[in-house]
């Protein structure tokens, strides 16, 4: 299922929260549609921590996390580092990285198993993400973009990468990955698909500009309609590749 | 067929029998011999190897995902080949060129920065080029191809010169008739430089002498990371059924050869975070920081040092029975290792070896891939004429040599080593004769003669020669030379009067050939003597001045090649003439100005004709001030500051004369 | 044979309709962005253009107008001013649909970009009609209508030379006091301006009584009234006349009026006419300011004007001590200029020249303001009183034991006012009427146009004004001086050549000694002190000071 909603008229919502398989972050100060929204799809399954990161909003952008653990920036205030810990499940893991590129959010694209990095992250800090997160640490980019946090989403079940990338570079990806991948747009149209779309194995949340064509896309790669894995796959190959090839 | 999917699993030490026999260095195998020899009779055993694997290989490029699009001409076999090559540096520097705009570079590219890159870091001699440095773990075809390439050529048993320059490769390849080869990293033999007995030790390595096994010791340093281990990479074959008690469990036929015996990691704060470089480095370059933070590293790099010198010494027994010690450490870390009091390794151990490959930052894990790496053997499977093509196209690539400059290095390599070499006595005469050269060369002769009359016969030694002995080699510059001539070369009248008069120098030797400064090409005259030497006009009188008084003493005007005489009574005369011109001039000073300081400048030109008779005849003539002088060939042995300081000297004469003119009026 | 897939080609979906489409910044197939995204959305789709029938200009806004062809580039661009929202878009291409002249129709089609979203640039083509509006330019109107002016300002000064008028033309100039001036006009004596409204002729006449000493007098004439709405209609005209005292001109001030400017002498200088009228007293270096209503109050007038100064070579100078500002006083020894030149030719017969020259030969002992200006050698101008009749009352009662035989005034620079230097700068000048190109006398502009009976001797009175703005770098100040273009090099300097003859003409009038020792002043050096105007005083040419430059029309005569 994917939900569209907005944080305060802005549909980039994947700026003001993160969601994984374990948890889920919003930002403080959205209105209560925005929490409800999540509240209505999570609440009975995952915690949904309130919370700033370096008392900014925009913790979409600066964090980094998955199902065992969180990587906060080095803006982060103790006392928010304090409250995530506490808040979330033992289970996860809270690291603060001193990374230059300090936006981990836009840098680290993950799921469970394995992480995309911008190839500038410091050695340290790839380290980093694979002990915390627990996951094989790639420098990638995704359509040339080094920001590969910014323009892909990931889970375990399927990738919707940045519109421009080629079916080569899909290919590679997915073999890396070793999920399906589809090249697709979030919000009518914007190819910031991090910025647009947080989603995790089992629900997706999109910005309120995205259309049902998107959304059908998403539910469909992310596997959120409980449909067969394989027919998913068929189905978007025979829309997007073998009709045109 | 089935051994395609896992090509890697070869021990070094646990090579198949049937192939071992088989092999033969690729370098043997040149592309000539290749399609002379007949094709060995090979039964399907040996070759355990589907024929061409080019067929996968392009089917894999094109169509599967196992493939990198940002470095080309990449296929895997499976995805952790895949995953393997994307954690590469390689892959890196290929996505981080992308990047930027540039075109990816081949991965034998890559591995030939990389060597430059660690030579020009390292600074320090290794045993061999071979075990510089390597890209990690790829095993790519093409690439490994063309790096055996490399290899070949450069270890070809009769190579021209050019081809000598070619880099090594830290692996070294082995060929097996159809389409196998093995590569063994060089720096695993006994003696890395030599190339010959390789695969005579590849064989002997595969029976072990010694009951315990052969261990091997590795330690990593880096950043404040250490980890070190104590390996067992080779236990006898027919042991290894019954020693199966020590791995509980563990399937024989999996791994059967490494097992660590001992190991440790540990971690102190040394490495300036965001800066980088390890403090004590920062501080010899800069001086010490006095934050609270430089003064935890510092603590933290003595701790390291201690903790790892503690270790080496519990683990010394063990250290000392390994075959082989690897060590990865920047120069200064290297320092843990030996420079102390009773160190356990010792820098000139014949078992010291460098990683061949670049290792990332020091963890137990790290430990156990290079491990990996070093006693895994790697292997391709190329058709000769494939290898043949490579070979080739490769050897294409290479930029073209450059003309060598080999006769200098020789050359210039005796000098260098002979400083460290000097005695006690030589470094005594060397200091002597350097202070009696420079006052020659400064004119201190009130210094000079007491200096020569003490330390004649120290200075002279057992040579003959007495006064006219030539420079010794330790002195430098002059050497070869008399010191005549270093005086008459530096303008000294006075020294020169001294050693003509007094000490009766030898005008008549020849100035050594080597000691002819010679800056602006100009070949010498064939034979000089202290004469020619002279700088100054002045010098040149006191030789023509001691030939009019000592005519009989030396051969002057031959072998001495002094022009001619001077008198009392000459000089005289030309002062004479000298006035009497002046006079003469003096109402047209005005527009002989510029001619009389020349004049004055050659009071005898019939004379300085004479001399250089090889010169033009206009230089008699008059001329303008700066022109060819007569005593160029004076002044052509000079250096060109020495020059200018004469020519300088030479104007103000001048000018004064032309003051003195005017003044006199 | 098997069966070899092609490379599949990339696409992703449509956002809104799901078409499969190469990716593009939005993200969206063609289809939907024109459906959603209007770029032509604030640019009118109708539009007009004025356009007056009488001369067949458009107006160009805001406010020029402008001859254009039909589907020309100008009337093109016109059409596009007139668009207000095509800042906001890029215009890659626009043409005119032909349409029937008479139809007062202009079709333009255009294409327009513009970025919607993020990074996608969308075309679109589109027609634009405009309504040719029939008007009636501003110049026209004037033609058209007889009467335009409301307000006249006479300006007047009853002087022989126009000097005043010339220097009051560059201030008028400088400070564009004529810009709402519909028209300028010679009269005798003066200038007539015309305004189209009364505040304007109201501000000029400030102008005027702010920088120049005037009276000036209003009155009206009723053109029309309307009784019911007690409206009317009303012709203005100011006279302001300006005090016909002149800078360096001699004046005697009333006796009774001196005493009460401090009881100053009554023999005195005029050296500078701003507001008021500065005068000195050469003899003592008393200094007097005469504002207009006290000047107006008991008028006087000059005895001597720049005309009438006579040329002396000042033989010796001695400073008498007091000084007050730039003026020390001094005893100054003079000859006339003449006296000496003629020892010079023949050597021989110095002293019988020196007989025969009675008068003129005879050295003068005079006072002077120009202690500090002066050196021996120099040539000064001056009035020579003792051979001169004034017929004015005040001078004869004046005793004439305190009249000085000569009073010096400024010093001269005739070395070199010889050389045809031309000059590196120039005036601006307002804009005659137009019609008038083919009898004008020249450079002057406005004043001095109607040439004729006093064309001469207004080219004198101009060279001598150029001379003083030379001379005076107070003045000089005041007005806008220009650089001289270098292609309009050649016609100044015919130019300048024709003043220089004027000038010589001027020599004689000023000094008629000049013809005939011209030849023996040869081996003179310049004068060292002569006030260059500087470069860096002048100004870059502006066409738009003037409505027409009229400068560089060639001389007529």
């Amino acid at each position: 299922m994917a939900t569209r909603l907005q944080f305060e008229n802005n549909s980039d919502i994947g700026v003001f929260s993160k969601l994984t398989n374990s948890y889920c972050l919003c930002a403080i100060g959205g209105s209560t549609n925005f929490y409800s929204a999540f509240e209505s799809e999570l609440s009975d399954v995952v915690p949904i921590v309130h919370t700033t990161i370096g008392g900014t909003r925009i913790l979409g952008r600066l964090t980094a996390g998955n199902r065992h653990g969180l990587l906060v920036p080095s803006t982060t205030n103790d006392q928010e580092l304090q409250h995530l810990r506490n808040s979330l499940p033992d289970a996860v893991a809270v690291q603060r990285v001193e990374e230059r590129l300090s936006a981990l959010g836009n840098v680290i694209a993950c799921n469970d198993h394995v992480a995309l990095v911008h190839p500038d992250v410091d050695r340290e800090t790839e380290e980093i993400i694979a002990d915390v997160l627990k996951v094989e640490v790639f420098r990638q980019t995704i359509a040339d973009n080094v920001l590969v946090g910014s323009y892909c989403a990931i889970t375990n079940q399927g990738g919707l990468v940045h519109p421009k990338t080629s079916v080569q570079d899909q290919d590679e990806l997915s073999s890396l990955l070793q999920v399906p991948l589809v090249a697709g747009t979030v919000n009518r149209g914007s190819d910031v698909i991090g910025a647009g779309l947080v989603v995790n194995d089992w629900c997706a949340f999109t910005g309120f500009d995205t259309t049902a064509m998107e959304i059908s896309v998403i539910e469909a790669i992310f596997k959120l309609q409980g449909r067969e894995q394989t027919a998913v796959i068929n189905d978007m190959r025979d829309s997007l590749v073998d009709s045109w090839a | 067929m089935t051994q395609s999917s896992h090509p890697h699993t070869y021990h070094l030490f646990a090579l198949p029998g049937p192939l071992l026999e088989a092999l033969t260095p690729r370098n043997d195998i040149s592309s000539r011999d290749l399609t002379q020899q007949p094709r060995p009779a090979v039964d399907g055993a040996k070759i355990n190897e589907p024929p061409p694997r080019d067929a996968t290989t392009t089917v894999t490029s094109t169509t599967s995902g196992r493939s990198c699009n940002v470095c080309q001409g990449t296929s895997f076999a499976n995805v952790d080949d895949q995953r393997s090559h994307f954690r590469s540096d390689w892959h890196r520097y290929n996505v981080k060129l992308r990047l930027n705009g540039k075109d990816a570079v081949a991965e034998s590219k890559f591995a030939q920065l990389v060597e430059a890159l660690e030579d020009s870091l390292s600074g320090s001699a290794s045993e061999s080029t071979g075990e510089d440095s390597e890209t990690e773990s790829n095993k790519r075809l093409a690439t490994l191809l063309s790096r055996a390439t490399v290899k070949t050529r450069s270890r070809s048993p009769s190579p021209s010169s050019t081809q000598r320059n070619l880099p090594l490769t830290p692996l070294t390849w082995f060929h097996s008739p159809p389409s196998t080869q093995i590569g063994v990293y060089r720096a695993i033999f006994s003696s890395p430089d030599v190339i010959a007995p390789y695969l005579d030790q590849l064989r002997e390595m595969q029976n072990c002498p010694e009951p315990e096994g052969k261990k091997w010791a590795l330690f990593l340093v880096a950043g404040g990371h250490f980890a070190g281990a104590v390996v067992r990479v080779h236990r006898d074959r027919s042991r290894d059924d019954d020693g199966g008690k020590t791995r509980k469990g563990k399937p024989k036929k999996v791994i059967p050869d490494t097992e660590v015996i001992l190991h440790k990691t540990f971690h102190r704060y040394t490495t300036r975070r965001k800066q980088g470089g390890s403090q004590s480095v920062n501080d010899n370059a800069k001086g010490g920081a006095i934050s609270a933070g430089a003064t935890l590293r510092r603590y933290g790099e003595q701790a390291l040092r201690d903790d790892i010198r503690n270790l080496l010494g519990e683990w010394s027994d063990e250290i000392d029975q390994c075959e082989r010690v690897w060590i990865r450490a920047s120069v200064s870390n290297r320092r843990i290792f030996f420079d102390y009091e009773e160190p356990v390794l010792t820098k000139g151990d014949e078992r010291l070896r460098t990683f061949p490959f670049p290792t990332r930052r020091p963890t137990q894990s790290e430990l156990l891939r290079c491990l990996l790496e070093l006693t895994k053997a790697k292997i391709t499977h190329f058709t000769e004429a494939e290898l043949k093509a490579q070979d080739e196209a490769y050897l294409a690539s290479l930029p073209k040599p450059k003309p060598i400059p080999a006769p200098v290095q020789p050359k210039e390599k005796p000098v260098q080593p002979q400083p460290p070499k000097l005695t006690k006595e030589e470094e005594a005469l060397k200091e002597k004769w350097g202070r009696v050269l420079e006052m020659v060369s400064k004119g201190r002769l009130e210094a000079l003669k007491p200096f020569w009359e003490k330390e004649y016969a120290n200075l002279v030694g057992g040579g003959g020669d007495g006064v006219d002995i030539r420079v010794p080699k330790v002195a430098g510059e002059h050497e070869g030379q008399t010191v005549l001539q270093v005086a008459a070369s530096s303008g000294q009248e006075e020294v020169v009067r001294w050693l003509l008069d007094e000490r009766g120098a030898d005008p008549t030797v020849d100035v050594p050939e080597s000691s002819v400064l010679d800056p602006d090409g100009i070949t010498p005259v064939k034979r000089r003597t202290a004469y020619d030497l002279a700088s100054t006009k002045e010098v040149r009188n006191v030789f023509r001045r001691c030939a009019g008084s000592h005519p009989d003493k030396w051969d002057w005007f031959g072998a001495g090649k002094v022009p001619s005489a001077l008198t009392a009574d000459q000089e005289e005369q030309r002062d004479e003439k000298k006035k009497v011109r002046r006079k003469g001039l003096k109402d047209k000073i005005k527009e002989r100005e510029a001619r009389q300081p020349a004049s004055e400048e050659e009071p005898e030109p019939e004379v300085e004709t004479k001399m250089v008779g090889a010169l033009p005849e206009e230089k008699t003539g008059p001329r303008k001030l700066g022109g060819v002088t007569g005593d160029s060939n004076a002044v052509l042995g000079l250096t060109p500051e020495m020059r200018a300081k004469l020519e300088r000297e030479r104007r103000a004469r001048a000018a004064e004369a032309r003051m003195k003119a005017l003044s006199g009026r | 044979m098997e069966f070899v897939q092609s490379a599949p080609i990339h696409r992703v979906l449509c956002a809104d309709c799901g078409t499969p489409i190469v990716p593009n910044g939005a993200n969206l197939c063609v289809a939907c962005l024109r459906n959603t995204i209007d770029i032509t959305e604030g640019i009118p789709k109708q539009s007009s253009v004025a356009f007056c029938k009488n001369c067949e200009r458009f107006l160009s806004p805001p406010l020029t107008w402008t001859i254009a062809r039909p589907e020309s580039q100008e009337l093109l661009a016109i059409c596009l001013k007139k668009l207000k929202g095509l800042n906001k878009v890029r215009l890659t291409e626009a043409h005119f649909i032909w349409t029937e002249p008479h139809s007062k129709r202009l079709r333009v089609s255009m294409t327009i970009q513009k970025e919607v979203l993020t990074a996608t640039i969308l075309e679109q083509i589109f027609e634009i009609e405009f309504l040719v509006q029939y008007t009636q330019c501003p110049d026209c109107t004037r033609i058209a209508a007889k009467n335009t002016w409301r307000a006249l300002v006479q300006v007047r000064q009853k002087v022989q030379h126009k000097r005043t008028f010339l220097f009051l033309e560059q201030l008028i100039l400088k400070h564009g006091a004529q810009k709402d001036t519909i028209s300028v006009k010679e009269v005798r004596d003066g200038l007539d301006f015309f305004y189209s409204q009364k505040s304007h002729a109201v501000k000029m006449t400030e102008f005027l009584t702010g920088s120049v000493p005037v009276r000036s007098k209003a009155s009206e004439q009723l053109l029309s009234s309307d009784t019911h709405s007690n409206t009317a209609t009303f012709k203005h005209t100011f006279s302001v006349e300006i005090a016909p005292i002149c800078k360096d001109d001699l004046v005697c001030i009333p006796p009774k009026q001196a005493r009460s400017l401090g009881n100053i002498s009554p023999l005195t200088i005029c050296t500078r006419v701003g507001n008021s009228i500065h005068l000195i007293d050469p003899q003592t270096l008393q200094l007097c300011e005469v504002n207009a209503p006290v000047y107006w109050r008991v008028p006087f007038f000059s005895l001597a004007s720049v005309t009438d100064l006579v040329e002396f070579t000042v033989l010796d100078i001695e400073p008498s001590g007091p000084t007050k500002g730039k003026w020390v006083l001094a005893d100054a020894q003079v000859a006339l200029s003449g006296a000496f030149r003629s020892s010079g030719n023949n050597g021989d017969d110095v002293e019988m020249d020196y007989e025969l020259a009675s008068s003129a030969n005879q050295i003068f002992h005079t006072r002077t303001h120009l202690g500090a200006i002066l050196q021996p050698g120099d040539v000064v101008m001056g009035y020579h009183l003792t051979n001169t009749n004034f017929n004015s009352d005040d001078f004869a009662q004046l005793s004439s034991d305190r009249i000085p035989d000569i009073v010096l005034v400024k010093k001269a620079y005739p070395n070199r006012r010889k050389k045809n230097k031309t000059r590196n700068w120039k005036l601006r000048s307002i804009a005659k009427e137009a019609g008038e190109d083919g009898e004008t006398s020249g450079a002057r502009g406005v004043v001095g146009r109607t040439g004729g009976r006093d064309s001469k001797k207004v080219d004198l009175d101009y060279e001598i004004f150029l001379r003083d703005l030379e001379e005076d770098l107070e003045m000089r100040g005041a007005v806008n001086l220009y650089k001289i273009q270098k292609d309009e090099g050649a016609e100044t300097a015919e130019i300048a050549s024709r003043l220089a003859g004027g000038k010589q003409r001027a020599k004689g009038q000023l000094d008629p000694d000049v013809q005939m020792t011209d030849g023996v002043q040869e081996v003179d050096e310049e004068e060292a002190d002569f006030p260059e105007v500087k470069l860096d005083e002048l100004l870059e040419e502006f066409d738009e000071m003037t409505l027409q430059d009229n400068e560089v029309h060639p001389h007529s005569t």
